[in-house]
């Protein structure tokens, strides 16, 4: 899971604690051009460490991640990395959650049904 | 706790005094209660009422005492029996007489109605029963946990209860001297039919719109209780008319009568059409509310007949206005108590409303827990799975890449599907979104689903505020229909159009797909497929608006839905 701090220029990490949601992403997310690293992260525990280890350039958080404010963490992440572009990803389509996620200074908010081909290109920046 | 306070300090105080009242009744039982004497002034022209006189009036007034004496002298009855003949007097005896007086001929022209105690205290007894069943009434309706509507009921009806004592007080004392409260009684007791059948009227009113303004509050109670209030002094004044404003007095008793008795009628009407899940079906609100007008009206005749007719008819002589008035304060409360009683369609509704919103609730919950396991697992899962199956090597065979393609697109198609269910159980805070806001969200979606329809919104935007529910029943009504249009019609074009007007909100779903035939739809309504139809004709019903279904064959489809402006929030906005 730890991955190489060479990568980081390069690197996504996803944040989600859904196994196959996350395992899933990572293989599609792996087969893009231009992204040379992936790593996978399925706890808040594990974010912040990760975060200053990888620097990664995206990081894709889930925004309902088990017994975790994922704002609160996001706001931790910026700390941690103010480069990396951070998404918020949510099942749910909801203007609420959007401004929230925008206030709480997410770069994106992608719901998990996005075509591939729109993810991906919101992850090339 | 003060309303209820004042109903049973009132209660109580009430009904002490009708005792005490039927107590002093009772003491003249077998003697003569009294008269009254119509006399007219011939002297001008055209003649001229004087005025009705109690026979305590007549006894005390030397006047019409030698009037009397005079009479019983022309029958030949010596002065000394004279006394014993006035206690003897029977109900119904004639009594003409013309006398010369400064000047003037004065002639009694009707007969002076003597009556028997006994009579008028078996009236008073049944109206002391009566007082005890309107108060008990307002006593189980002032019965906690009640609602302000109820307490409000409770206290109206102190107001026929008012009047029926004050019409014992005004008929009580017949052997002290004359009571000046006849006036007040004729004012007070007028209009107590028609303000009943307001009160009952305004208290639902007050039920289904509990959150008016005081304005408006304040307006509705003004249209209701003014005209049977104008008829009461009108009455009071043909009074003064005597034997020429009989006709005049009749028709204005008629009319406070039909005002109450439509106001009796129109509550359960207006329950029925208020609260759609007391009814299955249009005609049957008419039907209900038809019968419970004539119900109404067959008790207040009955009563008529039973407490006012007979009695009267059997004490002799033609009725005099004071007679017929003591009759409506003995009749109407029993329409008041039928009336109250017949509400018990407000209880209904209230059940109704109370079982509607354990549902609600219930059904939001099973939904929020729906649309949880949707977002954390089903549609993540289903996304993952697509991608990993995408992900996975490319095989040799066009056999296996077929199959490939088949999993990927069915697993595609299942996100979207998931995407639509949540689409539909999504919740949403009505109290801080417009109509206007979700519809374009709501158009949104659909668009990134069905890119190849489109979907065109018109909202226009009115100066009127849906309650939560109704903008609830509009969306799902939006909701089922596009879905409809855009999974079943095979539309090019679907528009969407919601407009505020003055008497309500209109909103349409046309599309100008295949159509289908409404009948056979109908006829299979039980078949989850059709869930769309059913769900649209619940929602509609939950907010009484009228739903209508236009489609045809090859011609489109057109959902209709009209929901009628409340009258609740005093603040306006669009919709």
């Amino acid at each position: 899971m730890i991955g190489s701090p060479s990568d980081a220029s390069r690197c996504v990490l996803i944040v989600d604690d859904n196994p196959i949601y996350r395992r899933g992403l990572r293989c599609m997310l792996r087969r893009a051009p231009g992204i040379t690293h992936v790593e996978e992260c399925n706890s808040a525990a594990d974010v912040e460490s990760l975060v200053w280890r990888l620097q990664p350039s995206v990081v894709l958080l889930d925004r309902r991640l088990l017994h975790t404010d994922s704002l609160h963490l996001l706001v931790r992440i910026r700390a941690a990395s103010p480069a990396a572009r951070i998404f918020l990803l949510s099942s749910e389509d909801d203007p609420d959650m959007r401004r929230e996620a925008f206030a709480a200074g997410a770069d994106g908010y992608i719901t998990k049904d996005i075509p591939d081909d729109v993810l991906l290109s919101l992850v090339a920046g | 706790m003060f309303l209820r306070r004042l109903f049973h300090f009132t209660a109580v105080l009430l009904l002490v005094w009708g005792a005490i009242i039927l107590l002093r009744t009772s003491q003249h039982i077998g003697r003569t209660y009294g008269g009254f004497i119509v006399i007219h002034d011939l002297s001008m022209e055209p003649p001229f009422y004087v005025g009705y006189f109690p026979w305590r009036t007549i006894r005390s007034s030397p006047f019409f005492l030698q009037a009397f004496d005079h009479l019983l002298s022309i029958h030949g009855a010596p002065p000394e029996r004279y006394p014993a003949i006035y206690a003897a007097a029977r109900p119904g005896d004639p009594i003409e007489y013309r006398v010369e007086r400064n000047g003037k001929t004065l002639t009694i022209v009707e007969p002076a109605h003597i009556f028997s105690a006994d009579i008028f205290f078996i009236i008073f007894g049944m109206h002391y029963l009566l007082l005890l069943i309107v108060l008990l009434t307002g006593y189980v309706l002032s019965r906690p946990p009640c609602p302000p509507y109820r307490r409000v009921l409770s206290l109206f009806s102190l107001l026929p209860a008012i009047a029926m004592i004050h019409s014992l007080w005004a008929m009580d004392s017949f052997d002290g001297p004359p009571t000046t409260s006849s006036y007040w009684f004729g004012l007070l007791s007028a209009p107590v039919p028609g303000l009943g059948g307001a009160m009952v009227l305004h208290s639902l009113l007050l039920y289904l719109w509990p959150r008016s303004t005081l304005l408006r509050r304040a307006w509705v109670a003004a249209l209701l209780y003014v005209p049977p209030l104008v008829l009461g002094a009108l009455i009071r004044v043909v009074i003064e008319l005597g034997p020429q404003g009989r006709v005049a007095f009749v028709a204005l008793l008629q009319t406070i009568f039909i005002y109450g008795t439509l106001c009796l009628g129109a509550t359960p009407l207006l329950a029925l059409y208020r609260y759609p899940l007391l009814r299955r079906s249009q005609p049957t609100v008419v039907q209900k509310g038809a019968r419970a007008m004539l119900i109404a009206l067959g008790v207040l005749l009955v009563a008529l007949v039973v407490f006012w007719w007979v009695p009267f008819m059997l004490s002799g002589g033609p009725l005099i206005p004071y007679e017929i008035l003591i009759a409506m304060g003995i009749t109407y409360p029993l329409g008041l108590i039928y009336a109250i009683f017949h509400s018990n369609l407000l209880s209904q509704a209230e059940r109704k409303a109370q079982e509607a919103e354990a549902l609600r609730r219930t059904r939001e919950q099973m939904l929020h827990h729906i649309a949880d396991r949707i977002h954390d697992r089903v549609l993540p899962e289903l996304q993952g799975a697509r991608m990993l199956i995408e992900a996975l090597p490319l095989a040799n065979s066009e056999a296996m890449q077929q199959e490939r393609l088949m999993a990927v697109t069915t697993l595609q198609g299942l996100v979207r599907e998931m995407r639509a269910i949540l689409d539909t159980t999504k919740p949403i805070n009505w109290s801080q979104h417009s109509l206007t806001e979700v519809f374009a969200w709501l158009v949104q979606r659909m668009q990134a689903l069905h890119p190849h329809v489109p979907v065109h919104l018109a909202v226009d935007h009115g100066k009127v505020d849906p309650s939560p529910q109704v903008k609830e029943a509009i969306y799902h009504v939006a909701l089922a229909a596009l879905n409809n249009a855009l999974t079943h019609a095979q539309a090019h074009t679907i528009w969407l159009r919601l407009r505020s007007e003055r008497n309500g909100i209109w909103l349409e779903v046309e599309d100008d797909g295949v159509g289908f035939d409404l009948a056979s739809i109908d006829s299979f309504a039980s078949d989850r497929r059709h869930m769309g139809l059913e769900s649209m004709r619940f929602h509609a019903a939950e907010v009484g608006g009228d739903l209508t279904i236009e489609s045809h064959l090859g011609k489109g489809t057109l959902v209709r839905l009209h929901v009628f402006n409340e009258f609740e929030s005093g603040t306006t906005y669009s919709i």
